[in-house]
């Protein structure tokens, strides 16, 4: 039972892995402290539900195109914030209430009910003593494979080099010839669309309501807060310990208790090691004010 | 190559730079000097574009670039090696070096420059996947200075490339400094090491609480009374 149980929670990380990573990036990169992430994931939701209604397409076909429709969002999102950037308690201010508007108008729209796709699969994968469901395997595996391109991005291409250098020094960055503006709205876009992306996954598993975005939002800090400021990799790796942590205490103690164990795991955390669990894992020290070789 | 025509600027409400103009003549080496606090970083992130200017002009080539952006600036072929070198600490020696071939225009001829850059300073090469942050200060000056030439600049601006270096490092700083001249790159040197500084230049600028209160040849600066008073301790 505990094996089935931690391969669900890994499942269940590979998703919430997208959605941190995405917060990490708004915050390392464009600088926005984003109370709203939660409420795009929702976005994301509800798109991949209205595009189910309209053409039929389920979301692990719809990914695709909420994914641009994300972009878009992220990209007007950022133009009403793009003013708060530097002043860290407006813009708490100005994405709670955001929050407050999406979740409103998402009432509006789609009232306050409950809204979950039926299950494609009837039956699930067993593996020894271990059953996977279909639609978290399929879900896993599109997380993965956009995390992998994500990285690949990050890592190997100049925009996403460029990102990783604006994050580290803004104004270096511009004289290198970088376009700070520019690379803080597509690393502002590209965040939305992985949270974007997580709702639309993530309703294959759980039910769409207006107020969901409470619940990703808080969820999407914890794990990034975890993982160490604005470090991306430490975010994956935090979204699987969630995930797992999750999935055991949803079984063992009881589904209402998942959040108050992850909460208490992170306020432990917070009081033995508050930059994070994975940033004291540096390659080098703070070189600086050195006289001598 | 670069005429400022009578700028100020500076903070927020707090002015810096008082009425400074100077000029830099392709091709030369023109030394900018001046204790701490006189407003030598100020001038030179005015002339990046990092600071904005309160009046007077700024040309390049011929081309006002007063309201220019910084990228742009790069463009034309303005680059700056910060102070404090102001590397990427978490990206490795190999990516800063080509986060300066960043702009599309320079991105063809990277593999050559990059070949130089290791050519120039092989222990960069033998450190090109460490990260930057990791580097000691002599390396990481050396990599700052690498990552600016990856952009091909045709005038670099050198802010403080000797500060924190023991003195047999500083000897070498300035021996590259003058290979880069060669390469018919001009360079602005903003230095507090008023004699080497002075040796070096072809022309120099003393800069005084925010204005511009000697100019001339190197060599007659170094021979100035006052100015070896002030700063050389003689």
């Amino acid at each position: 039972m505990l094996l089935q149980l931690i391969i669900s929670g890994i499942l269940l990380g590979g998703v919430y892995a997208l959605t941190s990573m995405g917060l990490s990036l708004v915050f390392g990169v464009s600088k926005i402290v984003n109370f709203a992430h939660g409420d795009f994931v929702v976005i994301g939701m509800y798109s991949a539900l209205s595009i189910f209604y309209v053409t039929g397409l389920v979301p692990y076909i719809s990914w695709i195109i909420v994914i641009p429709i994300s972009f878009g969002v992220g990209y007007l999102a950022y133009q009403l914030m793009k003013r708060t950037i530097g002043e860290d308690v407006n813009q708490i201010f100005i994405t709670i209430g955001l929050s407050m508007i999406i979740q409103n108008l998402i009432l509006m729209l789609y009232k306050s009910d409950y809204r979950a796709m039926k299950s494609l699969f009837d039956s699930s994968i067993k593996l020894g003593n271990v059953y996977i469901s279909y639609e978290s395997l399929l879900a896993f595996g599109i997380a993965v494979l956009v995390t992998i391109g994500f990285l690949w991005f990050l890592n190997k291409t100049d925009t996403g080099r460029a990102m990783r250098a604006v994050s580290q020094d803004k104004s270096a960055a511009s004289l290198m010839g970088v376009k700070v503006e520019k690379i803080s709205v597509l690393a502002f876009g590209l965040g939305i669309s992985m949270a974007g992306l997580a709702g639309c996954l993530l309703l294959t598993m759980y039910a769409a309501y207006p107020t969901a975005g409470g619940v990703y939002n808080l969820l999407a800090w914890v794990i990034v807060v975890l993982g160490g400021l604005g470090q991306v990799g430490g975010a994956l790796a935090a979204a699987f310990i969630i995930g797992i942590c999750e999935t055991l205490t949803g079984f063992y103690i009881g589904p209402d208790f998942r959040q108050v164990v992850y909460y208490l795991f992170f306020i432990a955390i917070l009081i033995i090691k508050p930059q994070g669990l994975f940033s004291g894992i540096k390659l080098h020290k703070k070189v600086k004010d050195e006289v001598t070789e | 190559m670069l005429k400022i025509n009578n700028i100020a600027s500076g903070y927020g409400e707090s002015q810096v730079l008082f009425d400074v103009s100077l000029s830099i003549p392709e091709g030369q080496i023109v030394s900018l000097v001046g204790s701490n606090a006189a407003g030598k970083t100020t001038l030179i992130n005015t002339i990046s574009g990092l600071n904005r200017v309160w009046s007077g002009s700024i040309e390049f080539l011929g081309e006002d670039i007063t309201k220019t952006s910084p990228a742009d600036r790069v463009e034309l072929g303005l680059v700056q090696t910060p102070e404090g070198r102001r590397l990427f600490p978490d990206l490795s020696v190999k990516d800063n070096l080509l986060m300066g071939s960043y702009l599309k225009s320079v991105r063809g001829k990277r593999e050559k420059n990059l070949k130089n850059a290791y050519d120039l300073f092989p222990r960069l090469y033998e450190r090109r996947d460490q990260m930057a942050g990791s580097l000691s200060g002599g390396e990481q000056q050396m990599c700052a200075i690498a990552r600016s030439l990856m952009t091909c600049p045709k005038l670099l601006i050198l802010d403080e490339p000797s500060l924190g270096l023991a003195p047999i490092l500083i000897m070498q700083v300035f021996e590259i400094i003058k290979d880069i001249q060669k390469e018919n790159v001009t360079i602005l040197l903003v230095e507090q090491n008023v004699q080497q500084a002075l040796k070096l230049a072809d022309k120099g600028y003393v800069l005084e609480s925010g204005k511009v209160t000697m100019e001339g040849t190197g060599e007659f600066l170094l021979h100035d009374d006052g100015l070896r008073k002030a700063y050389l301790g003689m």
